[in-house]
């Protein structure tokens, strides 16, 4: 048995109260999630995860792209607005069973950090493609951007949130103040462990493209280090640094 | 002169969109009107061989209008739709287990012969609802549903043949321990349901609140499926050798949606792949 882990996070939560309760049971989702874990480490998805990364970089050389290998400096997590039984979900890749951050998300990150810091609107536009909008015509970009994926061993550990002002956080437009009264609840989710290291991926385009992909990885560093990746990166979230070869 | 015939190994996710929507999903993945399996259209499949090789440079390029033709000319290769061989679905013995059923196998036979290629000889299979041929044994999870393995039923001359459409090593040494063929009736299901998901939202740059959100189908890396090249006139296969040689050398396409985020690469494999070195 190698278990996807994703799946039995997907599919598997039974922790729900007897006749269908409504009554939140941290315990009970904190049980699961170290059930998950233990399901990760069975699953052994090191060999699959390595081959991967074996036949992505046969990608990345052969369409002459950039790759690099970033390490978290603290936890790191994504996907948590996925809906889930636990409250928050998780980025889980569908046939490695690892999490893994869609290059959709490191795009977007990557675009943030140039339109915030970087060159001007047409190098913005030139490299990722204008924002839909009225009258606009819409071109495709330079950058290819890869999934970035984790690089073994991947290490999962459960983390935990907790609001203590509930009622005002879920009041909507007009919420009731954020009073001491409340009692913080607590809401367990899951992490990776500070020092994963990830490979990052970017291709360009067309052949013409592959001038600026030095300066596009020496941005995605500064990028990684500054604003991260993934979510609760206001919190301290998904900051990376370049790997340092042991 | 045989046809050519490529397997096309998803290393990336894969989304050749049907720009349609079903309420739940927004953005779904194409798929076959009659057996609801997901493909990617000879258009798609066309339009991007096409566009590659512009992009292919000079000794590409001067193939590409007699090949794919012009305002006032038919091309010279006829391209298939990409069909689906393999669907990588989740479960809870590995990973995930590569699924098939006889109806796609028999159309994999089906285009072989017409192609003109060997390896027609791939066995007709019936299958019970709830079982599956496979290598493993016991009880199978697939997704959330439970299989009861038939280990004795799996006709070698299945992996073999499939084997010779997958063009990395790894993933065929792979194929015996994670093939799982199931009934046409069972495969209808996971090809509707078990696609992988994404979410997706584009930020506001100021609040970084959501200003949007979108559920996205996709194929997931390892899927396999297979498409044919044909010379339209048999006289004239000068277009079709072409086509061949231009997607034999890059070995990486690129198909369908999301390119610059990036989802559609295939690892292009002519049939027969060699078997590997050593053999298996």
């Amino acid at each position: 048995m190698r278990p996807n882990p994703g799946l039995y996070f997907d599919r598997f939560y039974d922790g729900w109260p007897d006749r269908w309760g409504t009554k939140e049971d941290p315990a009970a989702k904190a049980g699961f999630l170290d059930r998950v874990i233990t399901c990760a480490k069975a699953a052994k998805t090191g060999d699959a995860l390595n081959a991967m990364l074996a036949r992505r970089s046969d990608l990345v050389r052969s369409r002459s792209g950039r790759s690099a290998r970033f390490t978290s400096d603290w936890r790191w997590t994504a996907g948590l607005g996925r809906s889930s039984p636990v409250e928050n979900g998780f980025n889980w890749h569908h046939s490695l069973g690892v999490p893994y951050l869609p290059g959709s998300s490191v795009k977007g990150m990557l675009r943030s950090w140039y339109e915030t810091w970087g060159g001007s609107d047409d190098d913005v536009t030139a490299l990722f493609g204008p924002r839909p909008g009225k009258g606009v015509d819409l071109t495709a970009g330079r950058l290819i951007v890869l999934d970035a994926l984790p690089v073994p061993e991947v290490k999962l550990v459960r983390d935990v949130m907790t609001p203590h002002y509930g009622p005002y956080y879920a009041g909507g437009d007009n919420p009731p103040a954020p009073g001491d009264w409340y009692s913080p609840i607590p809401i367990p989710f899951l992490t990776l462990a500070p020092g994963q290291v990830f490979d990052f991926a970017i291709l360009p385009r067309r052949p013409r493209d592959q001038d600026i992909l030095d300066e596009v990885m020496a941005q995605l560093a500064a990028a990684l280090d500054w604003i991260g990746t993934g979510a609760k990166t206001a919190v301290g979230y998904g900051r990376f640094s370049p790997e340092v070869k042991s | 002169m045989s046809d050519v015939m490529f397997g096309l190994l998803a290393e990336t996710f894969l989304h050749p969109g049907s720009g349609q929507s079903d309420g739940a999903i927004d953005l779904k993945v194409a798929r076959e009107a009659v057996t609801g399996y997901p493909y990617i259209p000879g258009s798609a499949v066309k339009g991007a061989l096409r566009a590659a090789m512009c992009d292919g440079g000079g000794e590409h390029k001067g193939h590409v209008d007699a090949a794919f033709g012009q305002v006032d000319g038919a091309g010279s290769v006829l391209v298939s739709d990409a069909r689906l061989l393999l669907l990588p679905v989740r479960s809870l013995t590995r990973a995930y287990l590569w699924l098939t059923c006889p109806l796609i196998l028999e159309r994999l036979r089906r285009d072989l012969e017409r192609a003109g290629l060997k390896g027609g000889d791939v066995p007709t299979l019936t299958v019970d609802r709830g079982k599956a041929l496979t290598g493993i044994t016991g009880r199978i999870f697939l997704e959330d549903r439970l299989f009861e393995a038939d280990i004795s039923k799996l006709p070698p001359a299945i992996p073999e043949v499939i084997g010779q459409l997958i063009a990395d090593d790894g993933a065929r040494g792979r194929l015996s321990d994670q093939l799982c063929i199931i009934s046409n009736h069972d495969f209808r299901w996971f090809a509707e349901n078990a696609l992988p998901v994404q979410a997706r939202n584009v930020l506001d740059p100021a609040t970084k609140a959501s200003n949007n959100l979108w559920y996205e189908e996709s194929l997931p890396p390892d899927t396999l499926l297979y498409m044919t090249l044909t010379a339209r006139g048999s006289a004239d296969e000068t277009g079709r050798t072409a086509v061949a040689g231009f997607v034999e050398g890059q070995k990486f396409l690129q198909f369908g949606g999301n390119e610059t985020v990036g989802q559609g690469w295939v690892r292009a494999g002519r049939y027969p792949q060699p078997a590997p070195e050593g053999g298996r």
